[in-house]
């Protein structure tokens, strides 16, 4: 196992070098530069901030001292906010970012799983169909349809919640609720879906028949079962709640990750443009590491390298 | 008695080669598909809402008078009416005329871009899994490099450097949604091509491309069918997502993404034009996703959920 | 038949029951939703959430600096109007140049010399404020070590220019202490209008020992505005920094004039949306979305029937820069047919809707006594007849021209209007190219369009900020045309020392100028304001300055007083300090 993940780790490597190389080739292509605005900057002063940047350095000489800098941790100067560097812009926006998300995958395995189980336990009923199309409703109501709807029913019509911003809990329901209903609505299919395989296998009816209590088949083979699917369905998940985030954070004016980077592809502020696709392709190489592993320990038929 | 006996081995004889002869894949397909009537009817309702957005605008042009450009300024936005039963928008168009075009143009952005996924991922995987070796493993690593990288970051960017016209949408869409259709295909190929019918093909000196693509590629039109039908509605998602960040679609072109920003910039004093685009694209989306459940039980209904 | 048999068949299904289910939902939120608010006078709420002592306002974005020589946008200088003070102040509601820590002045006959007395006054880390803090302000804003990007400002002192072109050392710029409580500065012209621009916040103070001390500490001197380093004269000082999220201003104790400041904190938030700030409002997260923005034009219609709404015409011109080099538009004849044949007045009254003013001026009427030219601001005849002078009977012989515009809502339709006015007035089509800012400003100075889209906002109240625009060496000049006539026009307005006679060959050299048409002024600013009713002490002034040292929360606020739902604009009715 230990080998395995060593093993996993080092081959991150070369993948990062490439993404590395890939983003800063893309960011640099872009027309325009940062240090254009509506009133006119004297050349002698563009000069200088581009000399403090080192944009008036050959492009490869560029590269290698950003290589140089991400080995010492140090992810570069923001042109827009000159004040920070990149590393306390992602200090900063990160954490509230995965915040955000990590709200929104609660909710979304809480009524997710329940609404997954209900309607596996209670197929073809009643509940089934309404849980089902309820998710599928969920599916269908993109985020940003969704959050506007809820901030001017609930926030603008009833005042019961804040429509935006970020600090106290009544700021993380809204935009929890409207990342996390997309997902809950898979979760919701994947477990039920997952719980229904299990329940025509084998070996329930072997449990059946052994005489195991209807609850005990429940909690311990069909959960399992029903588990599986959701757990290599969370890689993908999580991370397309992070992008995913960027519409949200921008509809709630969370002062996540999403926004800088829509923004600072805006104003060219490279830097801080790389220092985010870097982060979150880590991120993702991550958690998908991760879920590789969760789901080698939860179905032992499965193998991992 | 002779004759009867004659008659009645004839009719048996009948019976069995009607047993014998049994059905293909498709009409299995088909038999299943007929059966499910909730994805009949999504299938009904995209058919109608496509004809409806094809002849819908050029209908209420040629005897209302209404399309989707002409301002009228002093008419301004009005709620729903006899008159336009949508209502109007900021510059006095009318609403109904210009959610049909957004329509149109989502769903042809979605299957097109769609399609450009399945086409490429198809090629891609079913290349990459046929060559084996060392041209395999380089090419799946590939895929996982492509499918760690954040995808809405890669599209702004690209966006971003190549502006924004409607073709290099459909590109930037289908360039990162062939992932999962290729990693499908290579999965199919794999099994395939250990078949005795390769076999025989390779026996006859078919070249591999021919055996690529007369012999593999057609068996695993299935599964990519299935991808496809789940990749429409996430390229029509990610399309809206982009005309919502201003990057899509531009104006005065309508498209359902930019049309529900307008309306959540303006519900508060505009519901209906946040309201009407909004259903119209839960609507298809709902439908979509039904649709393409239905044709994934009908195809393989081991993967029933 | 078959399809009603189909019909009923799908309905009675099962499934049909979570899809009721769910329509129920969407109906129970639409009713919700389109359900009309109770009729309030007021748009959103009007009991504060928070004490009297506290204000919550909005400054749209994340500044890039709070350092007054190296800040160059009007967030930051929201912050810095606020935090620091100069040797002027503007007074609230006429911009008249009051003393702030200057308490009196000398003028030299010539006009170019002048003589500042300092009153006493402190930092806020208790250290003395002397006349050789605004020497240092002042020479570092024109020092090319430091890159400010408003370094221009200080080219009205003397030998600012050379100074910033690294020609002559910075020890020779014309300001210097004559004691500690003694500045004199020497101009390069005798402005007429340099008081006011003075109060600008690029010529504000700045404490010279908190640089030496974060050198000696080791501490990059660039972040000394942050909370834990920054050190202030102003009326508030700023304790927090939550990055994106807020800014917390307290009460300066040291601020010279804290007896008139009553408000004990400030909480600036940083939202850009502009809707979104209004929805904020509208659940009382804001007392005021903000100084720095109007308000968007969907809303106006809407808002005007509201108490809380505000509106005051501002000091900026949005126009439309022609590339006068680049045929077509190389004949003024053209030129001047376009701006004729633009309806204003429908553009203002239907697109824009704040109350803005159609002008075909390039300086806006009443500007600080200049009467303004009064140019026809839509006469479509006489554009037809200057284009068929030009050569093109019809606008279909004219060739095709492109129009373009920064990302925007507002300036798309604007863009749109103006598309749809030419094409049924002259019979020309234009077509619109949609860019992306950088995108946009890099065309914009590289001269790479027809015709493009600009605002220019008025530093200070006088004509010459607009007029200065169309100089020869003007780096924001991006029409390619020039004139040494209109240069020398304005020189020698300049060099008078008869205000009226300035203002009249100011006059002069602007219709010399708009004769040729390098630009298409299409109308004057307004600022649209959304205030709670129980917020005092802000007034409605051109250049959209509202300091929060006059602020107030009124407790004794009733919205159920008839009285007070009486009165319309409470711009109007504020009392006006002094």
């Amino acid at each position: 196992m230990i080998r395995i993940l060593l093993q996993r780790l080092l081959e991150l490597i070369p993948t990062a070098l490439l993404i590395v190389a890939a983003s800063f080739a893309l960011v640099r292509l872009a027309p325009g530069s940062p240090f254009s605005s509506e009133k006119e900057i004297p050349p002698e002063v563009r000069q200088k901030l581009e000399a403090k940047y080192g944009f008036d350095k050959p492009l490869p000489e560029q590269f290698i001292r950003y290589l140089g800098n991400l080995l010492r941790g140090d992810l570069g100067l923001s042109t827009k906010y000159p004040q920070r560097t990149v590393n306390e812009i992602i200090a900063n926006g990160f954490p509230v970012t995965l915040s955000l998300a990590a709200i929104a995958l609660l909710w979304s395995l809480l009524v997710g799983i329940t609404a997954g189980i209900i309607g596996a336990i209670r197929q073809n009923t009643v509940w089934d169909h309404v849980a089902m199309t309820a998710a599928l409703v969920g599916i269908s109501v993109p985020s940003f349809v969704l959050g506007p709807l809820l901030v001017l029913t609930v926030s603008l019509r009833l005042h019961l919640l804040p429509p935006a911003g970020w600090g106290d809990w009544q700021h993380v329901v809204l935009p929890g609720l409207t990342l996390g209903t997309i997902y809950a609505a898979s979760i919701a299919r994947l477990t039920r879906g997952g719980m229904l395989e299990v329940v025509r296998s084998d070996f329930i009816r072997t449990a059946r028949a052994k005489g195991l209590s209807e609850s005990l088949i429940v909690w311990r083979h069909m959960l399992r079962g029903g588990l599986l699917p959701v757990v290599s369905y969370l890689g993908p998940a999580v991370a397309s709640m992070l992008t995913g985030s960027v519409v949200v954070e921008k509809i709630f004016n969370v002062p996540g990750i999403g926004p800088y980077f829509v923004d600072a592809a805006f104003n060219r502020d490279y830097f801080l443009v790389m220092g985010i696709v870097l982060l979150y392709a880590f991120f993702l190489l991550l958690m998908n590491l991760i879920v590789d592993v969760v789901y080698g320990f939860l179905d032992p038929r499965v193998d991992v390298s | 008695m002779k004759n009867n006996l004659r008659q009645t081995l004839l009719r048996n004889e009948t019976d069995e080669r009607d047993l014998i002869t049994g059905t293909s894949l498709w009409e299995d397909a088909w038999k299943r598909l007929r059966k499910n009537n909730m994805a009949l009817a999504s299938g009904v309702i995209l058919l109608c809402l496509g004809v409806i957005c094809l002849f819908g605008p050029v209908i209420l042009g040629v005897f209302l008078g209404y399309d989707a450009h002409t301002q009228n300024l002093a008419y301004g936005p009005q709620p729903p009416s006899l008159q336009h039963p949508f209502g109007t928008d900021f510059y006095g168009r009318d609403l109904l005329t210009r959610v049909l075009i957004g329509a149109q143009v989502s769903l042809s952005v979605g299957f097109l871009a769609a399609m450009v996924a399945a086409f490429i991922g198809t090629i891609y995987g079913a290349v990459s899994s046929y060559s084996g070796g060392l041209i395999d493993s380089l090419m799946m690593r590939i895929v996982d490099i492509l499918y760690a990288l954040p995808y809405m970051f890669l599209v702004i960017i690209l966006v971003t450097i190549l502006g924004k016209s409607l073709l290099l949408l459909f590109l930037a869409l289908g360039a990162v949604g062939w992932l999962l259709t290729a990693r499908v295909v290579r999965g199919q190929v794999m099994s395939l091509k250990e078949q005795d019918f390769v076999l025989a093909a390779r026996s006859l000196g078919t070249t591999s491309r021919g055996i690529i693509f007369r012999h593999l590629i057609p068996n695993t039109l299935g599964p990519v069918i299935v991808t496809f039908t789940l990749t429409v509605p996430s390229m029509i998602l990610q399309e809206a997502f982009l005309s919502f960040l201003g990057l899509g679609v531009q104006p005065p072109q309508p498209s359902l993404g930019s049309l529900i920003n307008d309306g959540a910039n303006q519900m508060l004093v505009f519901w209906w034009t946040l309201v009407f685009p909004g259903s119209i694209m839960a609507i298809m989306l709902f439908a979509l996703n039904f649709l393409g459940d239905g044709i994934r039980d009908a195809l393989d209904p081991r993967m029933k959920t | 038949m078959v399809v009603l048999l189909f019909c009923l068949k799908v309905i009675t299904q099962k499934a049909m029951s979570g899809l009721c289910f769910a329509l129920s939902c969407i109906a129970a939120s639409l009713l919700l939703v389109g359900c009309q608010q109770q009729q309030s006078p007021y748009f959103g709420t009007v009991e504060p959430r928070h004490g009297p002592e506290e204000l919550w306002i909005n400054n749209s974005s994340e500044p890039e600096w709070l350092d007054p020589g190296r800040c160059s946008d009007s967030t930051g200088g929201e912050i810095i109007w606020n935090t620091f003070e100069g040797l002027v102040q503007v007074h609230p509601a006429t911009l008249k140049p009051l003393p702030a820590i200057a308490t009196h002045w000398d003028i030299s006959d010539d006009g170019r010399t002048y003589t500042f007395h300092l009153r006493p006054s402190f930092w806020s880390d208790g250290h003395a404020l002397t006349a050789d803090d605004f020497v240092f302000a002042l020479r570092r804003l024109v020092d090319p070590q430091t890159g400010s990007k408003y370094a221009s400002n200080g080219f009205i002192f003397q030998e600012g220019l050379a100074i910033s072109r690294g020609d002559t050392a910075v020890e020779t710029l014309g300001v210097r202490a004559i004691d500690t409580h003694t500045l004199e500065i020497t101009l390069v012209d005798p402005l007429p209008y340099f008081l006011n621009f003075l109060s600008f916040y690029s010529f504000m103070p700045l404490p010279e020992h908190l640089f030496q001390d974060l050198q000696n500490r080791g501490i990059d001197p660039d972040l000394w505005t942050r909370p834990e380093y920054v050190v202030c004269n102003g009326a508030f000082r700023m304790t927090d920094w939550q990055f994106r999220q807020h800014m917390t201003f307290e009460k300066n104790e040291y601020y010279w004039d804290v007896g008139s400041v009553k408000l004990d904190r400030i909480r600036v938030a940083m939202v850009e949306s502009a809707t979104t700030a209004m929805n904020m409002y509208v659940a009382g997260e804001f007392d005021w979305p903000g100084g720095s923005t109007s308000l968007p034009a969907e809303f106006m219609d809407h808002l005007e029937k509201y108490q809380d709404f505000h509106s005051h015409p501002y000091l900026g011109v949005y126009f439309y820069w022609i590339n006068t080099e680049e045929p077509p538009l190389d004949d003024p004849l053209v030129r001047r047919a376009l701006s004729l044949a633009i309806d204003r007045d429908s553009l203002v009254q239907h697109v824009t809707r704040g109350g803005q003013r159609g002008s075909a001026d390039l300086v806006p009427d009443g500007l600080a006594g200049y009467e303004g030219l009064h140019i026809p601001v839509y006469n479509p005849v006489k554009a037809r007849q200057l284009l068929a002078k030009a050569g093109y009977a019809t606008g279909q012989d004219l060739p095709l021209v492109t129009l373009s515009f920064n990302t925007s809502e507002g300036h798309k339709q604007v863009a749109e209007a103006i598309q749809a006015m030419w094409q049924q007035e002259l019979g020309i089509t234009v077509e619109l190219a949609n860019q992306e800012w950088k995108v946009f400003l890099a065309n914009a100075e590289q001269t790479n369009f027809q015709i493009c889209r600009m605002g220019w906002i008025g530093d200070y109240a006088d004509p010459y900020t607009f007029l200065e625009l169309l100089t020869s060496d003007c780096g924001n000049n991006h029409s390619n045309w020039s004139s040494t006539i209109y240069d020398s026009l304005l020189e020698q307005a300049n060099q008078q020392h008869d205000a009226e006679e300035r203002l009249r060959m100011l006059r002069e050299a602007e219709a010399f100028a708009l004769h040729e048409q390098p630009l298409i002024p299409l109308y004057v600013y307004t600022r649209t304001q959304l205030i709670k009713p129980y917020v005092r002490g802000i007034w409605g002034n051109h250049q959209d300055r509202h300091p929060w040292k006059y602020m107030w929360i009124d407790e004794s606020f009733d919205p159920h007083d008839l009285m007070v739902r009486a009165r319309k604009n409470a711009y109007e009715d504020e009392q006006v300090p002094q």
